[in-house]
């Protein structure tokens, strides 16, 4: 893929205290830079077109392991996955969901 | 108002701030048998900045032998000469006592780690050590051990929890509120004491090797408090790391390679021009305050490469060598860095150089703290990475780690000794409502200043006039930026997202604020100090002056203004240096052994 061109990507939304609590995928255009993974996506859309999208990180360099979301029904890195043009992102299923794509990491 | 108190949570110790130096703080107050809560922003052992280190943890060379086993270590160091190595490192601005402590407790706590499981990997010498002190684990493995010790003593958490304020009553700490951030509850902390263990601040620059959340908010809440902050000028700058593709910012890879395997930095005229600085030990063996210097000046005079950084090179080794270092250099094994898989970002060695440059790597100043850990404000204590005076003015390798685990202990066992027998101290209702409203203003607020854009205008500054070079002009620019910023945009900032749960935009509001106010006293300093030292050099100043600046620099937060003093530097074990200027690319252990400058004709 090219410097420039945009890919489109699909990311779980879900605003519990809405009281909408099955959400839905809302699809996003991204303008696409070599090297760009799923979270510097995350990271863009939160920047550049909606501040309500809720995502988890810490290192961003795949160590502390916060940044687990689903990439096409498989759980991944957000930091060190690729980003491909069409994917799906969205959270980790095996947790209980807080936002988005942020899930109840804790066990405290 | 009427959620203010819906959410009130009582302990002995508050720990803020929950990996190396939070959890071993808590579990020392927990092996004291008094009650301890620990608060952090992310979730345990999925944030912070200990998780990031692929480390060397120090030891005195003489108990890395003796004391773990490492057949590298050598005898003839000890606890005092590793004293004098940081000192002679941190360009004499450390505090003795916290030193000393440091170096003296380093082989008892790390040991601790090894019992609970920390796996060890072998022994390095890290530039700037006389011996070889680094006994090598990871991050990962040190939280694993905290973690089953953290779990054997039940300790109680309250995660995705950002502190914003400390409480104080006649002047001392008894608690702090912040949010749940997952909820958007306020939270009402009272304690009878706190230990602050929320690392630095190098999120205040747009390039860190830190994670996500090291946005200063420790240091400017017991500066706030009334805490002194000391050797705020010294932000440790790592040199060579990455600045391109965009999600491989800040990564280090490149550096440690080039240290590890010898890799060269060039300029875009193909210069090695760490040559001008550090002859001798050039790439390999110079220290990183120098070389994070070295690098700057190339790319501020326009000698650097389009993404702004200088090149890594490993391209004149054969590639068999390559493959051999790929097979025993754990930092790039196989060709991968972490999860990065080099080739998939256009990164493998053998086929490309590396655009990198200087990135917030540490905070060596912070909250001064004593041997035992207490600051300035009784019931507070600070421990980490957030504490100042143990690396002074440059930190050396491995010591991060080391630094966290002692204070984290020290500190947490000071704390459990101060509340003991101590009644529930009262908090004070006009404060808790004071940043009630504060903390939810950002929500109230509509069509105010976007927090994305104060972030990046406040990291761009901060680079470009307070990074590793820095000069007169450029810093009162900056501190004018800075008064514009605190007047126009922070009491302006408005979230676009009213949701209180798991709100980002939300609490990067309130981290913009101690951002803000770390970075002026970052300038502040700056703007005082005229001189160069360890990671600050000042262009306009391009010498050590021994004669005039063996102080630190001491920051308190007065009427809402940061005021500055120098203290005199004062040691007992460690011979200062003579007073006069000195060069500030001689390395000190050199200028020690030769009592002169080192010329190309001594070779």
């Amino acid at each position: 893929m090219k410097n420039k061109e945009s890919v489109k990507v699909r990311v779980f939304r879900c605003t519990p205290e809405n009281g909408e609590d099955t959400g839905h995928y809302e699809e996003y255009n991204i303008p696409y830079e070599a090297g760009m993974t799923v979270l510097t996506a995350l990271d863009y859309i939160y920047e550049h077109i909606d501040r309500s999208l809720s995502f988890y990180y810490s290192c961003r360099i795949g160590k502390c392991l916060g940044c687990f979301v689903d990439v096409d029904g498989k759980p991944v890195l957000a930091c060190t996955t690729l980003l491909k043009d069409g994917m799906t992102i969205g959270p980790h299923k095996k947790h209980k969901l807080i936002k988005d794509v942020v899930v109840d990491f804790r066990e405290n | 108002m009427t959620d203010t108190y819906k959410n009130v949570l009582e302990t002995d110790v508050l720990v803020i701030g929950s990996e190396g130096a939070g959890a071993r703080a808590a579990i020392e107050v927990a092996k004291n048998n008094m009650k301890v809560l620990v608060a952090t922003k992310g979730v345990f052992t999925k944030c912070g900045a200990t998780l990031t280190a692929d480390m060397d943890i120090d030891v005195p060379s003489k108990a890395a032998k003796e004391v773990f086993g490492m057949d590298g270590g050598n005898p003839e160091d000890d606890e005092l000469n590793m004293m004098r190595d940081m000192f002679m490192e941190g360009k004499y601005m450390n505090n003795e006592e916290v030193v000393w402590t440091h170096c003296s407790n380093a082989a008892k706590y790390v040991k601790e780690l090894v019992d609970w499981g920390m796996r060890l990997d072998g022994l390095i010498q890290s530039p700037g050590h006389r011996f070889p002190r680094g006994l090598i684990s990871t991050g990962r493995s040190m939280m694993t051990a905290l973690k089953r010790e953290v779990k054997r003593h039940k300790i109680d958490f309250a995660e995705n929890t950002m502190i914003t304020n400390l409480l104080t009553k006649d002047g001392k700490a008894v608690g702090a509120v912040g949010i749940d951030i997952s909820t958007g509850d306020f939270l009402v902390f009272k304690a009878k004491a706190v230990v602050l263990a929320t690392g630095g601040a190098m999120r205040i620059y747009p390039r860190t090797t830190a994670p996500e959340e090291l946005t200063g908010e420790g240091m400017i809440m017991a500066f706030k408090a009334g805490a002194e902050l000391v050797d705020m000028e010294f932000p440790l700058f790592l040199p060579a790391c990455l600045v391109w593709p965009k999600s491989m910012l800040g990564v280090d890879l490149s550096y440690i390679s080039s240290t590890v395997l010898g890799g060269w930095w060039l300029n875009k005229y193909g210069e090695r021009f760490i040559s001008k600085w550090d002859p001798k030990r050039m790439e390999h063996g110079t220290t990183r305050d120098i070389a994070s210097v070295a690098q700057m000046i190339e790319i501020l005079e326009g000698r650097g490469g389009p993404h702004g950084g200088i090149f890594v090179s490993y391209k004149h080794l054969p590639d068999e060598l390559l493959d051999w270092s790929a097979k025993w250099n754990p930092w790039w094994a196989n060709y991968m860095y972490g999860g990065f898989k080099l080739s998939d970002y256009n990164m493998d060695p053998r086929e490309v150089s590396y655009e990198a440059a200087p990135a917030a790597h540490y905070w060596n100043g912070g909250i001064r703290v004593n041997k035992s850990g207490e600051t300035n404000v009784p019931g507070l204590y600070a421990a980490g990475e957030v504490q100042g005076g143990t690396m002074g003015a440059n930190r050396l390798s491995g010591n991060a780690v080391t630094e966290a685990v002692v204070f984290g202990a020290v500190a947490g066992g000071s704390a459990a000794k101060y509340v003991k027998d101590m009644k529930q101290p009262d908090i004070d209702k006009e404060q808790v409502k004071y940043y009630y409203e504060n903390l939810h203003a950002p929500l109230n607020r509509n069509n105010g200043a976007n927090v994305v854009e104060v972030r990046r205008k406040i990291q761009e500054m901060a680079m470009k006039y307070a990074g590793p070079v820095r000069e007169e002009e450029g810093l009162k620019i900056l501190l004018e930026n800075i008064e514009k910023i605190k007047k126009n945009d922070i009491p302006n900032l408005s979230c676009s997202a009213k949701g209180k749960i798991y709100n980002r935009e939300w609490f990067q509001c309130l981290e913009a604020d101690a951002m803000i106010k770390t970075l002026e006293v970052v300038a502040r300093a700056s703007l005082m100090r005229e001189e160069s030292r360890g990671a600050m050099y000042r262009s306009d100043f391009p010498y050590t002056d021994n004669e005039n600046w063996l102080k630190n620099i001491i920051a308190t937060y007065k009427d809402d203004k940061v005021a500055l003093e120098t203290r005199d530097i004062k040691t007992s074990r460690v011979d200062l240096p003579e007073k006069q200027k000195i060069p500030y690319m001689v390395p000190e252990w050199e200028w020690a052994q030769k009592g002169g400058l080192s010329t190309k004709e001594d070779e």
